[in-house]
């Protein structure tokens, strides 16, 4: 079916409708849901974070307030000044307590006085340029930033207790503590994990312990600077970006900061949005197709059927309306349509065929007259041809009547002389061989000069002779042909049967002509006619004859050996036999055929022919109360029909 | 749709995009290693160092990178032990660093270096000094000068100002490769000049020796000074240690303790103590004075030499980048042609071996600081 192509059909146009106001809409509205769910649960976990990070202080100030209880009691006992008891209890209290990487006692010039775990290698130790007693007061103990342990490097943190009587009581509080508390909150699979800074950026635990033993200072991370409280912030750390949140430790000024990776955070709502985006496209093409389904069996096809019922209405097929009427719509307006326009169908188609039918009996009648008008016409054009030719035939038997007078007088009148002229001819041949001899005879002693003077003259006088005789007949030939021609020679008509005197102008034609000429025989039966015979056989003869020059000229152009036909055949009808004769030879022009039957007329060499035989021929058939007639076309062959009524 | 839809499709077009992008970029960044000790308690140098280079890679980064390119700075600790050392180099190779920045001492790198040496990789020290890499061409380069000529002038400077003539020596056989060769060559100088080393005695850092027989050596061979040639942490403890012994001589040390562990962990004992420092923390130099404020705020406390010479190497290291071949095959070239370099304290030079010549220092240790009392010129290095 042929649509206008600028006009989007109904179905692009309820695509565009249905995807760019429902689909798509419906996508982004999903697509933003998601965002925001996202950005909504970014705010849950980072309070989530945040109470991380809080339970991670509240865990802090517990381990070091134990810390300081622990350092608070030993002080209690080294300010009681008995060493060897203070002894005893820093030793069960480093392995009670197990967090102390080790525990000093130092004398007022801060010189080691006492080490748990024992070792010589450091007793006595002068430790007043450790950065730890600038702060350090007699209330409380101090809490030094984290540094190495003298003693073994590990990473910790100093508490410091100055004693009454000006000496010190040091515990290195292994950093390990906090780092077994953050661990536990670890979660390798979402990446989200806890790390605590001091005060200056050095890391006091970590997830990766090493970063921590290697005093790794995060003081360039954004939240590290920011202290506004927010709901989380968004920063990059270790060229990731990641999310956290901070608490801070308010007796050391520590921070806490609980992360997670936010690709890490965003996958699964990029994985519920791809699930989305997934489900929604398998939806739309889903649905989509259902509804190009429903468009196309309730809506398209209708309309489609509609109009192609319009264009074979317009063509003047109503018979495939049927299939519009078996097609049931759902809906009812096109039921409606549909309905209405078969019955439009139907008036229309009955009004054209009343229509029609006028019509056609109209153009009967005009057929009718026409054919009765073009009869009489045809009879009027047959009787005006016969009439013709009549007038020709007239014409010719004229002309041929007022030749026939003219050349009857004329062979008359030659007759005579020719014959003196032949006899006397023939008696002075006579009288010359006679004196010929006699003059031999006479010659002396047979001189033979004279002799041969004598038989040389003789012989030329013979031959003049010759050529006199020779010319005489000739002449009387001529003289005869024209009594022929002009009905001199009247013998009696006699029934004959014509295939014998075919088949001997056949014979003899083809004696000379045999070479060049096929003649073909196609009379099956015998023909007998009352006629000349002798003279009838003269014509057949004249016709074979010219038929095999016309031939010889045709083929001669050819090659030598080239062949032409002479068909011959006979019909008849109730009272007149018609002798067909068609050759396939060079034909006739039209002037040519007008000209045939005029005596001496001739299209051969002077010499060749006397232009005679036709024109008798012509009136040996007229003769016969027959007529000859000629067909010719140039190039292609002439049939000449001799026409002889049977009685 | 309204503005508001609008503006929250462009923003998860973009923040889609940017993630992207980030993962793209990732590709331009250019991975420069770091090695060196960082745990343990002789760790403050390397600490010190990893701190110099974050920060030299920070300020670049921030100043745009090299030629664009941000650098990734990956770190290893080389635990101080020559076969660990080894390792760190092995993996910071394999994790696609083109250069690496370390070690903190000679022994390690003399372990590690085969390892770039093989790969092909550039390895700069910040603070390696021993002689014994001097005038070879390698893939080992510095910004610290050798101490052949420091140790030779240190030498005699205890003999002639000093006034020493008879001195012990104690050295950490850990990093042999210093201490030894530092401890030989201050040796000869010192007896060129007519002293006596009257002990030589060596110990292992990782033994955790009380160094009371060694200082019962010290003391019975009647040393009217000692050279102590290990860690700050070593220096600091050897030296509270002479002076719990209450053997009242004069203490000196190499370039290698000069941090501030050897005070806080010297005590009173390292007062007046006097060593060779490649660095004065007193400069005036505005560059340098920058240096130290930035560090602070950054680390939240002073630098010592190890961070200025990691700085250093990591500036000596960029430049030369921005002066090579996108995929760095002419590196080495490249510093090699670090000539009259602006660092923080002098200008410097890199010659085809990859060495510098520096000026240094002598100092004093005096109420808890550091405190230069001779400038020592660099004198040209003859034969060898």
């Amino acid at each position: 079916m042929k649509l206008i192509k600028n006009f989007p059909n109904i179905r692009e146009i309820l695509l565009k409708q249905l995807f760019f106001r429902l689909f798509l809409p419906q996508l982004i509205i999903g697509i933003i849901v998601i965002i925001i769910l996202g950005i909504l649960g970014m705010e849950s976990v980072g309070k989530q974070q945040k109470e991380v990070a809080g339970s991670v202080v509240r865990m802090m100030d517990f381990h070091i307030e134990h810390g300081e209880k622990i350092i608070n009691s030993l002080a209690i006992t080294a300010e009681s000044g008995n060493n060897s008891a203070l002894h005893i209890i820093l030793h069960s209290s480093w392995e009670a307590y197990g967090y102390f990487e080790t525990i000093y006692f130092l004398d007022k010039n801060k010189q080691i006085k006492l080490i748990e775990p024992h070792n010589s290698r450091y007793s006595g130790l002068d430790m007043s340029n450790i950065p730890i007693f600038d702060n350090v007061s007699r209330n409380k103990v101090f809490i030094s930033k984290p540094l190495v342990s003298v003693r073994t490097g590990e990473p910790i943190i100093y508490l410091v207790k100055m004693l009454s009587n000006g000496t010190y009581l040091v515990g290195e509080l292994n950093l390990s503590l906090f780092q077994t508390e953050i661990m536990n909150i670890y979660n390798r699979n979402n990446e989200n994990f806890v790390y605590i800074l001091d005060q200056g950026g050095n890391l006091l635990a970590h997830p990766n312990l090493e970063l921590v033993k290697e005093q790794k200072n995060l003081s360039n991370l954004k939240i590290f600077n920011v202290k506004k409280n927010k709901n989380f912030q968004i920063y990059s750390y270790n060229r990731k970006i990641v999310f956290g949140n901070t608490q801070v430790v308010k007796t050391t000024g520590w921070i806490v900061v609980d992360q997670i990776k936010i690709t890490k955070f965003w996958q699964q709502f990029f994985q519920l949005l791809l699930t989305i985006m997934i489900f929604a496209i398998f939806l739309w093409v889903f649905s989509w197709s259902k509804i190009k389904k429903r468009l196309n069996s309730d809506i398209v096809s209708p309309l489609e059927q509609i109009i192609i019922q319009t264009h074979s209405i317009k063509e003047g097929d109503y018979l495939s309306l049927d299939k519009l009427e078996n097609t049931v719509p759902v809906i009812l307006e096109f039921n409606e349509l549909i309905k209405s326009f078969s019955e439009m169908s139907k008036t229309l188609n009955k009004r054209e065929n009343s229509l029609k039918e006028a019509n056609e009996e109209m153009e009967s009648r005009v057929r009718l007259r026409t054919s009765e008008l073009s009869s009489t016409n045809e009879k009027l054009k047959e009787m005006y041809d016969n009439l013709k030719e009549t007038q020709m035939q007239l014409i010719q038997s004229e002309k041929m009547a007022g030749l026939g007078t003219l050349v009857a007088g004329v062979a008359h009148e030659l007759n005579n002389p020719t014959n003196y002229i032949f006899l006397s001819s023939h008696t002075l041949e006579k009288n010359l061989e006679e004196f010929q001899k006699k003059l031999i005879s006479f010659t002396e002693n047979n001189d033979v000069e004279t002799i041969n003077f004598f038989n040389s003259e003789f012989s030329e006088f013979e031959n003049s002779m010759k050529y006199i005789l020779e010319g005489s007949m000739k002449i009387k030939m001529i003289v005869n042909d024209l009594r022929t021609f002009s009905r001199l020679d009247e013998a009696g008509k006699k029934e004959t049967l014509v295939n014998e005197m075919l088949d001997s102008a056949v014979r003899i034609t083809s004696m000379q002509y045999g070479e060049k000429v096929n003649f073909i025989n196609r009379i099956s039966s015998f023909y007998s006619v009352s006629c000349y015979p002798s003279q009838l056989s003269q014509v057949f003869l004249n016709i074979l004859v010219n038929a095999c020059h016309a031939i010889i000229k045709k083929t001669e152009a050819v090659s030598e050996t080239a062949k032409g036909t002479i068909d011959l055949s006979i019909e008849e009808n109730e009272s007149e036999l018609f002798f067909i004769f068609k050759d396939n030879g060079c034909g006739m022009s039209e002037e040519v055929k007008n000209k045939i039957f005029e005596p001496f007329f001739t299209t051969k060499p002077v010499g060749l022919g006397t232009g005679l035989g036709m024109s008798i021929s012509y009136g040996i058939i007229e003769k016969h109360k027959g007529r000859i007639k000629v067909a010719s076309e140039e190039g292609v062959g002439s049939t000449i029909t001799v026409i002889i009524p049977k009685k | 749709m309204n503005n508001k839809s609008k503006i929250i499709g462009i923003s998860v077009v973009v923040f889609t995009l940017s993630l992207i992008f980030s993962k793209l970029f990732i590709y331009k960044v250019i991975t420069v290693g770091f090695t060196a000790q960082l745990t343990g308690s002789q760790a403050e140098l390397g600490v010190q160092e990893r701190n110099g280079a974050e920060l030299a890679f920070e300020n670049i980064n921030n100043s745009g990178g090299i030629n664009k390119r941000k650098v990734n700075l990956i770190i290893k600790d080389d635990l101080g032990k020559p076969e660990s050392a080894i390792v760190a180099e092995k993996e910071l190779i394999k994790e696609g660093a083109v250069a690496i920045i370390g070690h903190a001492t000679s022994g390690q790198t003399m372990a590690g270096m085969d390892a770039t040496k093989n790969a092909g990789i550039i390895l700069l020290s910040p603070t390696v000094s021993t002689p014994k890499l001097s005038k070879i061409d390698d893939n080992f380069f510095r910004v610290y000068p050798s101490f052949r000529d420091s140790s030779r002038a240190f030498a005699d400077y205890v003999y002639n100002e000093g006034k020493i003539r008879k001195i012990g020596i104690i050295y950490d056989l850990d990093n042999k490769a210093y201490a030894e060769t530092y401890s030989e060559t201050f040796s000869e100088e010192f007896k060129n000049e007519g002293g006596e080393i009257s002990s030589s005695q060596s110990y292992s850092s990782r033994s955790n020796t009380d160094f009371s027989e060694i200082i019962d050596e010290l003391s019975k061979s009647g040393a009217q000074g000692v050279l102590i040639i290990s860690s700050d942490n070593d220096t600091a403890l050897i030296a509270q240690k002479i002076k719990l012994r209450g053997l009242k001589i004069a203490m000196f040390t190499s370039a290698w303790a000069q941090t501030q562990t050897l005070i806080s962990n010297g005590g009173k004992a390292v007062e007046g103590m006097i060593l060779e420092q490649s660095y004065t923390s007193s400069s005036k130099d505005p560059e340098f004075i920058k240096f130290q404020e930035q560090y602070l705020k950054r680390f939240g406390t002073m630098p010592s030499f190890g961070a200025a010479f990691s700085y250093e190497a990591a500036m000596v290291l960029a430049d030369a980048m921005k002066r090579s071949k996108k995929n760095f095959s002419n590196l080495k070239e490249s510093l090699k042609n670090t000539k009259n370099f602006q660092g923080l304290m002098d200008e410097f030079s890199i010659d085809q071996f990859g060495d510098v010549e520096r000026p240094f220092y002598l100092s004093v240790v005096e109420n808890n600081e550091f405190k230069v009392i001779k400038k020592l010129n660099f004198a040209k290095e003859s034969g060898n």
